[in-house]
């Protein structure tokens, strides 16, 4: 999963401080270049330059010789009367620098960690969503091993068991929560080449990234205060990477995509500044087996059918179909399960669930949808 | 508008007069103005500083409804807890303590940059006036963040370094970023860290000095308390006014300074128009013979006196601006080093401040012109004539003026039984027994050029006894002169030998409290008990005492605790007040009873015998005052316990201080560097430094503090100095027709030039000696009522010889050189043009 990718925390990292003074002198307090903000230069960070070896459960933890990691979990769910819910948990690992503190404090750390969750519920206006920071210390976040837990503050995700790996999400903020217990169906899927997955020429310029695409998830959600048992099934993905985006790049596309006949199919585009598909965009499909194949760029065609406009002016395109060529799936219709899923956060972007539909208009499945940079 | 005739006549007199008494005019509206400018420079240092340390106790509460302190710092891992497994949102942690930059005292805030939006404002404000880039370098070891207002003051920019130094301890960082916003005056005194930064400069790991959290409900509060028993929820907004408290004694005593000042010039002004009016009486009397009315003339010399009364008083405000600046460096230096960690300040100036000054300055203006305007106006044109009338009515209230001086000292004394605790009818108290003791002068004068003249009568020529007997000629005019510089001189007196006292007290309490020879000093959280056993390998320690201090909560307010070893000879430190309990010593031993400084029993109201409730980690713990004893802390309060009773009550073994006492062959200076030797091995260093180190410091602080007091009564003998020279030199001025008369009688001009000098010199005896017996009862005032009232000190009572003769010196002073003027002038004068002319 490309995605939130360095982007998020380019964004983040420029609205946290790009409230500058405008009094000040020039160059001093300029919204930061992510580069020049975070530690300098990138190859203070470890970089990914190559297929690695995973090791489970150790990677489920943190990296934190890598500037960048994310544990990104989204779903579709219902309760027993089949309302129908999407919900988004991620927590981000952000490095400030790749020095090593040496102090006596316990506070102490160039680490941090951004949390948003978010929660949709058809039949509502929109999405009800949450947004934390602490500092990876003094036990307000981080990552630890048995169990594997990462946490921000009271938010939590948890491996329960290593062989089965059974997982719980457990976030909650004023009116909304989200407790779940998610069980994978399907083994951990490695992206791109061995779970090295390039964002560019550059082979260093890459990430390492592994998803579990489809967890059987049951819990409670709570949103508005109102609390329901649901059921339904949920994505995580998993990705670490100390590299930056190409400057021509405006933003992206992501679709998780979940067929109600066991498969998956996961496509992000990266889009440039012309609206050209990068090259590296990046497309998978999961058989019920597990099984990967992945596609070009080249083979998927977008087509847009409703650009939803939200109040801050952003016109995104919530509605359309994905025709992958050289496949079996046909053409894929979306629609979002309601329209306002935009999240304005300290980055402000579309994330939400999405029903998906055959040309007859069956369903035939549902699934995830981030649209950033719009 | 077309003035009535006798009104343009009256102000053409007016002009007349004054523009022939150029000299007089301008000490009278330079004496006005400087006794203006120095109420209004007090007024705005005070409230300057008054504000800045509002606004600075703000910004640092931010929207913080409730703090969570403890003694010797909270545990960090509670605040964890209560984010973590509580999900508290609305709460931030802070590490906090004074550091030194460049001379000058700021507060070190040690934040957690992702909670701190949580209570305060200063990175996400309004205008969002973010420090820019500098804001996530925060997280690195030597980032620090200051306001614009502090860097453009230190000339710094992002990128610079800066020094701190926390107590002998010196870290370097570089300036990350700088904080706009509106805050700036709150700001100025505060630098940002991160908390681990904090942590480890001011040797606080593994503490925190407090939690800030935004309660939204008593249900809530209550919530939170039992989330964490251990520890004390105390309110913010109670605990910012308790530190306000602190410093409102010491700003109304620099106030009743500054209005002791006023007075003075009000005397001043009253003197110099009473004697325009004196000198324009043969003018006033034509006027009134030419059909100017009473009230024409009453009323014009209310308006002559009012148009220099406004003049002088922008004039003062432009004075008191810059002496205001000065002043406010003091005042904040005084605080800092008594109270609390504030940097020099700029003045802001409020509006009703300047309203105030005006009204004082032209109300004093118009009170001291109000009787001679209305002895003009009630004059017969006949009798207005002949000043032998005015000198002779003076005589007769003499009577009426000692009356009314002994009933008003009377009810001065009165007031003084009157309450113990009001601070506001002290000062009262202090002004009617001042103003009383100038009623009784002319009177005291009349029977000193009495007893003068007895004394030179035998082997004086005639001209001997002139000076003498022409100052009960003139009463009216000298008396007013004479009060105005005995009033000033008392001041100035009286607050030299309050400061006097006030030192001795100082040092001879210092003498017997640090007993010790070295002394171990640390921080909060204090240090551990098994140092003792390093220090004791240290040779040349005879033996030591060891003592443990920290803030604690009680049912009154929170205090300092000091927990002592009440076994040993430790308690022949104290200096313990009459009226103790038989057996304080075994009380105090036991663990059912404390002792309580004297500062504390008068703010907290306590009594031998009341009881106290101390928030003990083991739950409260009520004990029994059994004595109390001389402090001149200017903190909270203390209250000393035995030292076990605190281990076994807080569970907190470690120590503060250790006295440490040296064998007679021992060097001070070997021992002192073996031990900083230890503290630098130590990870949080403590302060190692020698008894008279300390001693001088703390007189140092002392004086430091009584700065600002000396200043204002240097002020207030300048304004009591020009008083005189106009009075005298009018007065003589005046006098040149009488003195050319005498010339014309063969007196010569050197004869004529000793005359006046001798007259002025008499002039300032008198008033050096009557101002003695009041600068007396001042200072007995000031030690025993306003001191007391202010601060629950009470002081030993020395008068120094040195002020005593200091302000006879300044009198004589004064009246010399007041006369040198007349005197040059007068010997000059053709006196063949002076016979037969104004």
């Amino acid at each position: 999963m490309s995605r939130v990718w360095l982007w998020v925390v380019l964004v983040a990292l420029v609205a946290l401080v790009a409230c500058s003074d405008e009094s000040a002198p020039p160059g001093d307090d300029q919204p930061i270049s992510f580069l020049a903000e975070l530690g300098g230069d990138a190859s203070e960070f470890e970089r990914a330059c190559a297929p690695r070896e995973f090791e489970f459960p150790r990677d489920h933890l943190d990296h934190p010789a890598f500037r960048n990691e994310w544990w990104y979990l989204t779903g579709n769910l219902q309760d027993d009367k089949g309302a129908r819910f999407g919900f988004q948990v991620t927590l981000f690992r952000i490095a400030n620098g790749a020095d090593e503190v040496t102090s006596d404090s316990r506070w102490s750390t160039q680490q941090f960690y951004m949390g948003h969750f978010a929660i949709s519920a058809a039949g509502r206006d929109s999405i009800a969503y949450h947004e934390r920071f602490a500092r990876a210390a003094a036990g307000l976040a981080g990552a630890a091993e048995r169990p594997v837990r990462v946490w921000l503050e009271d938010w939590q995700l948890t491996l329960h068991d290593d062989e089965s790996a059974r997982w719980s999400v457990d976030v909650s903020q004023g009116d909304e929560r989200v407790s779940l217990d998610l069980a994978p169906l399907k083994p951990l899927v490695l992206q791109g080449d061995r779970g090295h997955s390039r964002k560019s020429d550059d082979p260093c310029n890459a990430s390492y990234y592994y998803s579990f695409t489809r967890l059987a998830t049951s819990g409670e959600l709570t949103v508005g205060g109102q609390s329901y048992q649901v059921t339904g099934s949920a994505w995580l993905d998993r990705e670490w990477s100390s590299s930056a985006l190409s400057d021509d790049q405006a933003g992206w596309d992501w679709f998780a995509l979940q067929m109600d006949d066991g498969r998956e199919f996961m496509y992000y585009r990266l889009r440039s500044k012309t609206g050209r598909t990068d090259e590296h965009s990046y497309a998978v499909l999961i058989e019920r087996d597990g099984g990967k194949r992945i596609f070009d760029a080249g083979d998927i065609t977008h087509e847009v059918s409703r650009w939803w406009r939200s109040d801050q002016g952003a016109e995104y395109p919530v509605e359309g179909s994905l025709d992958i060529a050289g496949s079996d799936l046909g053409k894929i219709y979306y629609a979002p399960l309601i329209a306002d899923q935009e999240l304005l956060l300290t980055v402000r972007y579309w994330e939400g669930a999405i029903r998906l539909s055959d040309a007859s208009g069956r369903e035939t499945g549902r699934g995830y949808l981030e649209l950033t940079g719009y | 508008m077309i003035l009535p005739g006798n009104v343009v006549a009256l102000y053409r007199c007016a002009w007349r007069y004054w523009s022939s008494h150029r000299w007089q005019l301008a000490l009278l509206v330079l004496g006005m103005a400087i006794g203006v400018a120095v109420v209004f420079a007090v007024d705005i240092a005070n409230s300057s500083a008054k504000r800045a340390m509002a606004m600075s106790l703000d910004a640092v509460t931010g929207r913080t409804t409730h703090q969570i302190i403890a003694q010797g710092g909270v545990d960090e891992a509670v605040y964890t807890r209560l984010r973590v497994q509580h999900g508290l949102r609305q709460i931030a942690p802070l590490v906090t303590g004074n550091v030194d930059v460049r001379g000058e005292s700021f507060q070190l805030m040690g934040v957690d940059l992702f909670a701190e939006s949580a209570v305060r404002d200063q990175f996400v404000s309004g205008d969002g006036s973010v420090a820019g880039r500098g804001l996530l370098r925060l997280m690195d070891p030597d980032s620090l963040l200051i306001a614009r207002r502090t860097a453009d003051r230190f000339e710094l920019a992002v990128g610079d370094r800066l020094e701190l130094n926390w107590q002998g301890r010196v870290a370097e960082f570089t300036i990350a970023g700088v904080l706009g916003g509106t805050q700036q005056a709150a700001m100025d005194n505060l630098l940002f860290v991160d908390i681990a930064v904090a942590q480890s400069l001011l040797g606080m790991q593994g503490k925190l000095s407090q939690i800030d959290l935004i309660v939204e409900d008593d249900a809530q509060l209550s919530r939170i308390a039992e989330m964490v028993p251990q520890y004390t929820l105390s309110d913010a907004a109670r605990r910012n006014n308790a530190v306000m408290q602190m410093t409102a004694a010491f700003h109304t005593n620099l106030q009743a300074m500054s209005l002791l000042a006023l007075l003075v010039g009000g005397f001043l002004i009253y003197n110099t128009v009473t004697l325009s009016v004196l000198q324009r009486r043969r003018l006033f009397g034509l006027l009134r013979v030419a059909g100017v009315t009473r009230r024409e003339l009453g009323m014009a010399i209310i308006a002559e006196v009012l148009f220099f009364a406004i003049i002088a008083t922008v004039l003062g405000l432009l004075l008191g601006y810059v002496i205001g600046n000065g002043l406010l460096t003091l005042i904040t230096r005084t605080i800092n080093d008594l109270y609390f960690a504030l940097g020099v300040k700029r003045i802001e100036i409020e509006a009703f401040v300047v309203v105030r000054a005006i009204l004082l300055g032209i109300a004093a203006a118009l009170i001291a012109a109000l009787a001679p305007a209305l002895e003009a106006s009630r004059s017969q044109p006949a009798t207005v004539l002949q000043r032998s009338v005015i000198e002779r009515k003076t005589s007769g209230v003499l009577l009426w003026l000692f009356v009314c001086g002994c009933l008003l000292l009377l009810l001065g004394w009165g007031l003084t039984l009157l309450t113990t605790r009001s601070l506001i009818i002290g000062f009262t108290a202090l002004f009617v027994i001042v103003f009383g003791y100038t009623l009784l002068i002319p009177g005291a004068m009349k029977v000193c050029v009495q007893w003068f003249e007895r004394m030179s009568r035998t082997g004086s020529s005639a001209l001997g006894l002139y000076p003498v007997r022409s100052l009960t000629a003139n009463l009216s005019r000298s008396s007013v002169a004479v009060a105005s510089l005995a009033v000033a001189l008392s001041a100035t007196a009286g607050v030299g030998i309050m400061i006097g006292s006030f030192r001795i007290s100082v040092a001879e309490w210092l003498d017997s409290t640090l007993e010790a020879d070295v002394y171990i000093s640390d921080s909060e959280s204090g240090f551990d008990e098994r140092l003792i056993s390093d220090i004791g390998k240290v040779e040349g320690i005879e033996s030591r005492i060891v003592a443990r201090a920290v803030t604690v909560e009680t049912d009154r307010q929170p205090m300092r605790l000091l927990a002592i070893e009440t076994q040993v000879d430790a308690m022949r430190r104290f200096t313990i007040k009459p009226g103790a309990a038989v057996d304080y010593q075994a009380q105090l031993e036991n663990g059912t009873a404390v002792m309580v400084s004297e500062p504390l029993s008068w703010k907290a109201g306590l009594a031998v015998g009341d009881t106290l409730v101390l928030s003990a980690e083991t739950g409260p713990l009520a004990v029994e005052v059994a004595a109390i004893f001389i402090d001149y802390g200017t903190g909270p309060g203390t209250v000393v316990l035995d030292l076990s009773q605190y281990r076994e009550h807080w569970r907190d073994s470690n120590l503060s201080s250790v006295g440490i006492y040296l064998r007679d062959d021992a060097s001070v200076d070997s021992v002192v560097e073996s031990l900083r030797e230890i503290g630098r091995a130590q990870s949080a260093p403590f302060s190692v430094r020698a008894t008279g180190e300390i001693k001088q410091a703390s007189l140092e602080i002392f004086d430091r503090t009584f700065a600002v007091t000396s200043v204002l009564r240097w002020l207030t003998i300048l304004v009591a100095f020009i008083g005189i020279l106009s009075a005298l030199m009018a007065q003589m001025l005046e006098r040149s027709r009488e003195f050319s008369v005498l010339h014309a009688l063969g007196v010569t001009r050197a004869e004529l030039r000793l005359l006046v000098v001798r007259q002025t010199f008499l002039i300032g005896c008198i008033a050096g000696v009557l101002a003695l017996p009041l600068g007396f009862v001042m200072s007995r005032l000031l030690v025993d009522v306003i001191n007391r009232r202010s601060f629950g000190w009470t002081m030993q009572f020395h008068v120094p010889g040195q002020v005593l003769i200091e302000t006879l010196a300044l009198a004589l002073l004064a009246a010399v050189v007041a006369g040198l003027y007349p005197a040059y002038r007068i010997a000059r004068a053709r006196h063949t043009d002076a016979r037969g002319s104004t």
